[in-house]
C-alpha cells in the first residue's frame, strides 16, 4: 500500500495500481488504444499468415493460369476463381504471393535482428561492464562501422558474395550489431554502479553470471524496443537490396523483389507494385507503433498515464 | 592530441580501411583480365593484358601500387567506359580515368540530395516545432502520423507511386531523367520523405522537453513573444539532437540516392554504382565507393564539429 502521509509520486501510484490492475485491465487498455490495437493485430495477423501460409493461401503460389493474367483487384477469373488483390503477368494470385513473400521478408528481418541483437548485446554488455581495453576496442569498432554508409557496403558485399537468404542475413548481422552494442554498453555502464550489481559482486558472483542473470534482465526493456525497430529497418533494407537485384534471388519471392518485378508493368497494372509496397509500409508502421507503445509501458511514469487514461475512460462510460 | 586532429586521423584511417577492404574483396570475384575482356577473349590477349596492367604481380605489390597512385588522385581506368565495342588492350590510352567519371556524376547527386535537404530540413523542423508548441492538438496528431508514415515507407516504392500518380495518370511531371526544375521535384520529394519524418520526430520530442523547462516560464514572464520564445530560445537549445539527426540523414541521403536515382534514371553517382556493379567494372566500383564513403565520413565529421558551435561547454572527447 502507498503511504498516504507522504506526497505521492507517479511511481508510488503505479506500484499501488499494479496490484489492482491485472491482465484484463491491460487487455481493456489495449482495446481502448485503437492505434496500438491495430498495430498489434497487424503483426499478429502477419505472424499467423507467415507460419500458416500453406493452409491460409487461397491459391498455389506458383499456380500459373495464363487465362487469368493481369486481372485487377477483386476480379473473378474465367475459371470462377476469385482474386482479392488481382493477378500478375503469369496469372498468379497476388494475395497468395504476398503471403509467401511475407515469409521471406519477415524471416530475413527477424533472423537478422535476432543475430545482431545477440552479438551486439553480448559485446556491448561485456564492454560496458568490464571497461578498459575491451571497451576501447569494441567502441572503436562500433564508432567506425556506424559511420560507414551501410547500404553501400551491403550492396558491395552482396555483389561479391552473391545474393540469397543466408548472405543477406549475414550482411545484416555484420552491419547492424553495432546499434545494439552501443545501447547495451550505455546500459551496462549505468548498471555497473547500481546497488543490485554491487550486492551481487559482494556476494561473490562471477562477472559472467552478473551480466547474464542480473544486468541483462534489467536492461531487457529498452533492448526489446530497439529490437522491434531494427526488424522494421531490416525489412526495409531487404526490400531495397532485393529491388536492386542484390538481395533475395528468384524463385524465392520477397516483397522487394515483387515490387521490382511489377515495375515493368507499372503503367498497366499498378496493383503489382502498390500492394507489396503497402505490405512493407504497414509492417514497418506497426512495428514502429509497437516500439513506441512498448517504450511507453516499460517506463513506470508513462505506463501509469497510459493505463489510467484508458481505464478511466472505460469506467465513465 | 587535440580532439579535432584525432577525429580527423580516425576518419582517414577508416577511409583507408574501407578502400583496402574494397580492393581485396574485389579480387575475390574472379580474374580481372577475364572480366575486362569478356568470355570470348583469347588466352594470348588475356596474358598480354595481365602483363600490361600488372596483374601478374603479387597482390600486396598491386595493393601498394594502388594506394600509391590513389594518393596522387589516380584511381585507375575503367574497364567499360570509353570503349566502343570491347575493351582494348592498351588500357592506359583508351580507358577513361575512373575518378573523372565519378566526379562528372557528383554534381547531379549533390543537386538531388541538396534539393531533398532544402525541402526536408525547414519542413521537418517546422512540423516538429508546431507539434511541440501545441501538444495533443490536431496539428500534433497530423505531424505524428505523417512523420511515422515517412519513416515507415519504402523510399523506392514511394517514388514509383509518385510516378504512377503525377507522371502516368496526371501527366504533370516527367517520369525521370535529368533536366530542369520539373525533373528534380519527384526524386527530391521521394528522397525527402524519410528525413522529414525523422527530423520532425526528433524536433518534436526535444522541443517538448525544452519547452517544459523553467527558463521558458521566465521568458514568458518577461513578456517575450511566443514565437520568439519557441524559435529563438528553445530551438537553439534543442539544436544538438536535431543537428545530429540532420547529419545522419544527410549521409543517409547520399546512399539513399542510389535507389532514387535508379527509379528516376537520375544520372548521379548512385546510378553509376549500380551500373558499375552490374558490369563488374572493378576500378569504377572501387572509385565510386571510395568517393561516397569519403563524403559520408566527412559529413559525420562536420556534424561532430558542429556540436562545438551549439554547445560550447561540451568538452569533446572527454566523457560521454
Amino acid at each position: 500500500m502507498v503511504d498516504l502521509s507522504k506526497p505521492l509520486s507517479p511511481t508510488d501510484v503505479d506500484e499501488s495500481r499494479q496490484v489492482q490492475l491485472g491482465w484484463n485491465d491491460y487487455m481493456r487498455a489495449i482495446l481502448q488504444d485503437y492505434i496500438t490495437f491495430f498495430a498489434l493485430s497487424f503483426v499478429l495477423l502477419l505472424i499467423v499468415f507467415t507460419l500458416g501460409a500453406d493452409f491460409l493461401a487461397p491459391h498455389e503460389p506458383t499456380g500459373l493460369n495464363l487465362r487469368d493474367r493481369m486481372l485487377p483487384p477483386g476480379s473473378i477469373g474465367r475459371g470462377g476463381d476469385f482474386y482479392l488483390l488481382g493477378t500478375d503477368e503469369l496469372g498468379r494470385d497476388l494475395f497468395t504471393r504476398l503471403i509467401y513473400g511475407a515469409r521471406v521478408s519477415v524471416s530475413v528481418g527477424v533472423l537478422g535482428a535476432v543475430l545482431s541483437a545477440i552479438v551486439g548485446v553480448t559485446a556491448g554488455l561485456m564492454a560496458g561492464y568490464h571497461g578498459g581495453l575491451l571497451e576501447d576496442i569494441v567502441m572503436r569498432l562500433v564508432d567506425g562501422m556506424l559511420s560507414l554508409p551501410s547500404l553501400l557496403v551491403a550492396l558491395f558485399v552482396l555483389f561479391i558474395l552473391g545474393g540469397g537468404f543466408g548472405n543477406l542475413v549475414l550482411v545484416f548481422l555484420v552491419l547492424h550489431w553495432m546499434v545494439f552494442a552501443r545501447m547495451a554498453r550505455g546500459l551496462a555502464l549505468d548498471a555497473r554502479n547500481s546497488a543490485y550489481v554491487q550486492a551481487a559482486v559482494s556476494q561473490g558472483c562471477k562477472s559472467g553470471r552478473i551480466i547474464l542473470r542480473h544486468i541483462l534482465p534489467n536492461v531487457m526493456a529498452p533492448i526489446l524496443v530497439l529490437f522491434t525497430l531494427e526488424i522494421a529497418v531490416l525489412i526495409l533494407s531487404e526490400a531495397s537490396l532485393s529491388f536492386l537485384g542484390f538481395g533475395v534471388q528468384p524463385p524465392d519471392a520477397s516483397w522487394g523483389l515483387m515490387i521490382s518485378g511489377g515495375r515493368e508493368h507499372i503503367r498497366s497494372a499498378w496493383w503489382l507494385v502498390a500492394f507489396p509496397g503497402l505490405a512493407i509500409f504497414f509492417t514497418a508502421l506497426s512495428l514502429n507503433l509497437l516500439a513506441n507503445w512498448a517504450r511507453a509501458i516499460t517506463d513506470p511514469v508513462q505506463r501509469w498515464r497510459w493505463l489510467a487514461k484508458r481505464t478511466k475512460f472505460r469506467k465513465s462510460k | 592530441m587535440p580532439y579535432t586532429l584525432r577525429r580527423i586521423l580516425n576518419s582517414i584511417l577508416l577511409l583507408l580501411v574501407t578502400i583496402s577492404f574494397v580492393f581485396f574483396a574485389g579480387r575475390m570475384i574472379g580474374d580481372p583480365a577475364l572480366n575486362m575482356l569478356g568470355p570470348g577473349a583469347t588466352p594470348a590477349a588475356l596474358e598480354k593484358l595481365r602483363v600490361v596492367a600488372g596483374l601478374n604481380d603479387p597482390l600486396w605489390q598491386q595493393y601498394l601500387h594502388y594506394i600509391g597512385r590513389l594518393l596522387t588522385g589516380d584511381l585507375g581506368v575503367s574497364y567499360r567506359f570509353g570503349f566502343s565495342v570491347i575493351p582494348a588492350i592498351d588500357l592506359k590510352e583508351l580507358g577513361q580515368p575512373v575518378i573523372n567519371i565519378v566526379l562528372e556524376r557528383l554534381p547531379a547527386t549533390f543537386f538531388l540530395a541538396g534539393s531533398a535537404l532544402v525541402v526536408a530540413v525547414p519542413l521537418g523542423i517546422f512540423m516538429g516545432v508546431t507539434a511541440a508548441a501545441h501538444p495533443r492538438s490536431i496539428a500534433d496528431r497530423i505531424v505524428t502520423a505523417l512523420s511515422l508514415a515517412g519513416v515507415s515507407v519504402v523510399q523506392f516504392w514511394l517514388g514509383l507511386m509518385l510516378i504512377v500518380l503525377f507522371s502516368v495518370q496526371l501527366g504533370w511531371l516527367p517520369t525521370g531523367g535529368y533536366g530542369g526544375f520539373q525533373h528534380v521535384i519527384l526524386p527530391a520529394l521521394t528522397l525527402a520523405a524519410r528525413p522529414i519524418g525523422r527530423i520532425a520526430q526528433v524536433t518534436r520530442s526535444t522541443m517538448m522537453d525544452e519547452l517544459a523547462k523553467p527558463y521558458i516560464i521566465t521568458a514568458q514572464a518577461k513578456g517575450v513573444q511566443n514565437h520568439r520564445i519557441v524559435y529563438h530560445h528553445a530551438l537553439k537549445n534543442a539544436a544538438i539532437p536535431i543537428v545530429t539527426m540532420i547529419g545522419d540523414e544527410t549521409s543517409a541521403l547520399l546512399t539513399g540516392a542510389i535507389l532514387v536515382e535508379k527509379i528516376f534514371a537520375w544520372p548521379g553517382v548512385g546510378l553509376l554504382i549500380i551500373d558499375s556493379l552490374s558490369r563488374s567494372d572493378l576500378p569504377l566500383i572501387q572509385a565510386s565507393i571510395a568517393v561516397v564513403a569519403a563524403l559520408v565520413i566527412i559529413v559525420n565529421l562536420l556534424v561532430d564539429f558542429s556540436y562545438r558551435y551549439f554547445k560550447p561547454e561540451i568538452i569533446l572527447g572527454r566523457g560521454r
